[in-house]
């Protein structure tokens, strides 16, 4: 076998290996493996100032944020750290919200179970200060958000812990989508379109719906962005690193950071290997 | 009638649904075959009128709902029963199939014991979590949901990453124009996307004509201009043929092997 050949035709176990070692070495407790500071793209700028505007204005911060937490534990490294680093910065802002889940049942869990833990430090009660929806399937999620943006109580009837939605403190005035202040989207598979088609305001100025798809979703919604129906995105985990810089509060996505930064260079240098030994096999042919 | 039940008033509905579901599958089934597909014809066209008259349906004065609004959240609970049989009949079907199959020691059995064990690893200590929510079964339950089956969902998709990185070095050659175009904006958007190949280009000014030659500027611009303008473009289409899709379905005029079949 020629050298060429050799360069096209790498045992795929070595690529595995090195693989698992980029990825793997930076979260090595001890290691800290050099990574510049993100540059900041305007979506995730956008993202960061519409839950900023919101948080300023009188009226609109005294309304609901909805976060739907549409996303299992297969993408937990970058919706998972979206999520926190977004539920963060609503508790900071002391806004409160609900979480619902339509797309993977998984999603009620860990929404609950991340709220949860990052609550009591920051001063937040389930019932008071947030609250969770639960889970409802997405075939019937339309009629479920349309009945919502008119009717909130009759939407969602009882939260994730069998309680009446209107028996809690914090769903006091919701009545309807003109109650809400902000729609926020963590996604796996494509969810976004429901909430711009049923849960639009078209007598009156639109609901600030943010997005926050894996990596792979995200040039999906950049026609959704460019109209102005989105308002700001955190793509995948990199959106999540630029998120956590914004805010000043390091998390996973940060010290994920290497590993993101290493894998695509290892890509890009291994498309390059293999380009060089098919340009030098055809040299020698 | 569509207001939520409970105690006595709910098992009394459940029991008249139940009896209501019976009497109109044995109607259904007494009918000859060739007037069972008109049937469904009648009900599928109603199905969707509902949701389609409810659209285009003007609002009442001064509100923000007609005279069907109110009812969609009952016919969103008919989509969320239906799944539930949905869900049942696929429960009874796995349980049916890998419970023979261990039952008979047919070829890896084995494989059919994890899986039982798996289903009522998860919905024991689950149900157990809510009947009594004391921290050893909160315990339990934390042990089923994060320890294994989220770190299992985890690593699963994870996999994935190996995968691209050995599909990517196979595919990705330059043999023609086209690869050439798609290799070179791939690997742009890739160096766009991280903090290490923003670094290339980092000494560029952020601001000025200059600016435009930062890679993530670079890599923004193709995602806004070359692949945002693409995308709708195909998503018009796809509109439209799901309309046609839509409007075929609704009005029963879908032909096709699963469509012409005897009910």
């Amino acid at each position: 076998m020629t050298f060429g050949q050799r360069l096209q035709k790498l045992d795929r176990r070595w690529l595995y290996l090195l693989t698992a070692l980029v990825i793997g070495i930076p979260f090595l407790p001890g290691v800290r493996v050099p990574v510049p500071a993100p540059v900041i793209q305007p979506q995730t700028r956008a993202y960061y100032q519409a839950i900023e505007d919101l948080a300023s204005d009188p009226v609109e911060s005294k309304k609901l944020v909805i976060v739907a937490v549409n996303y299992g534990a297969g993408t937990l490294a970058e919706n998972q750290s979206q999520c926190e680093a977004t539920l963060k910065h609503l508790m900071r802002k002391k806004l409160k919200f609900a979480l619902l889940t339509f797309i993977d049942p998984q999603g009620r869990d860990l929404g609950l179970r991340l709220a949860e833990r990052l609550g009591p430090s920051r001063g937040y009660t389930y019932g008071q200060n947030w609250c969770s929806f639960g889970f409802r399937p997405f075939d019937g999620v339309n009629q479920i958000l349309k009945t919502m943006s008119t009717d909130m109580p009759g939407g969602v009837v009882t939260d994730a812990k069998g309680a009446a939605i209107e028996s809690l403190p914090v769903m006091a005035g919701v009545r309807s989508a003109d109650d809400v202040g902000m729609v926020i989207n963590f996604a796996s598979t494509q969810s976004i379109d429901v909430w711009l088609q049923f849960f639009s305001r078209p007598d009156k100025s639109a609901l600030p719906v943010l997005y926050a798809p894996t990596s792979i979703m995200a040039p999906e919604a950049y026609p959704l962005l460019r109209s102005g129906q989105l308002k700001g995105m955190l793509t995948g985990l990199k959106g999540a690193i630029e998120y956590e810089a914004l805010l000043k509060e390091p998390g996973f996505a940060t010290s994920a950071s290497a590993s993101l930064s290493w894998a695509h260079f290892l890509i890009i240098g291994l498309v390059i290997l293999g380009n060089v030994g098919m340009y030098l096999e055809k040299k020698r042919v | 009638m569509f207001t939520s039940k409970a105690g006595l008033a709910l098992a009394g509905f459940i029991a008249m649904a139940a009896l209501l579901s019976v009497a109109i599958y044995a109607i259904l089934m007494a009918l000859p075959p060739k007037a069972r597909k008109p049937l469904i014809a009648v009900v599928t066209f109603l199905s969707g009128a509902i949701y389609a008259l409810e659209w285009v349906w003007p609002v009442d004065a001064g509100g923000k709902e007609n005279f069907l609004t109110p009812y969609l959240k009952s016919f969103a609970d008919i989509v969320t029963v239906l799944q539930g049989f949905a869900l049942g009949i696929g429960i009874w079907s796995i349980l049916t199939v890998h419970l023979k199959r261990v039952a008979q020691r047919r070829e890896n059995w084995g494989f059919s014991v994890v899986l039982l064990g798996g289903i009522l690893a998860m919905l024991i200590p689950y149900f157990l979590k809510d009947v009594h929510p004391n921290g050893y079964n909160k315990a339990i339950y934390a042990i089923a949901f994060d320890g294994a089956y989220n770190s299992l969902n985890a690593t699963m998709y994870s996999v994935v990453a190996f995968y691209i990185v050995s599909a990517a070095y196979r595919a990705f050659r330059i043999r023609s124009i086209e690869a050439t175009v798609l290799l070179g904006s791939a690997a742009l958007i890739m160096l766009g996307q991280v903090a290490l190949g923003q670094a290339l280009t980092g000494w560029i000014p952020t601001t000025g004509f200059a600016a435009n030659f930062r890679v993530e500027n670079v890599a923004n611009w193709i995602l806004e201009k070359i692949n945002s303008p693409a995308l709708q473009a195909v998503e018009l289409g796809v509109g439209v043929g799901t309309l046609a899709m839509a409007l075929r379905l609704w009005l029963s005029l879908e032909r096709g092997s699963y469509f012409e079949e005897d009910v």
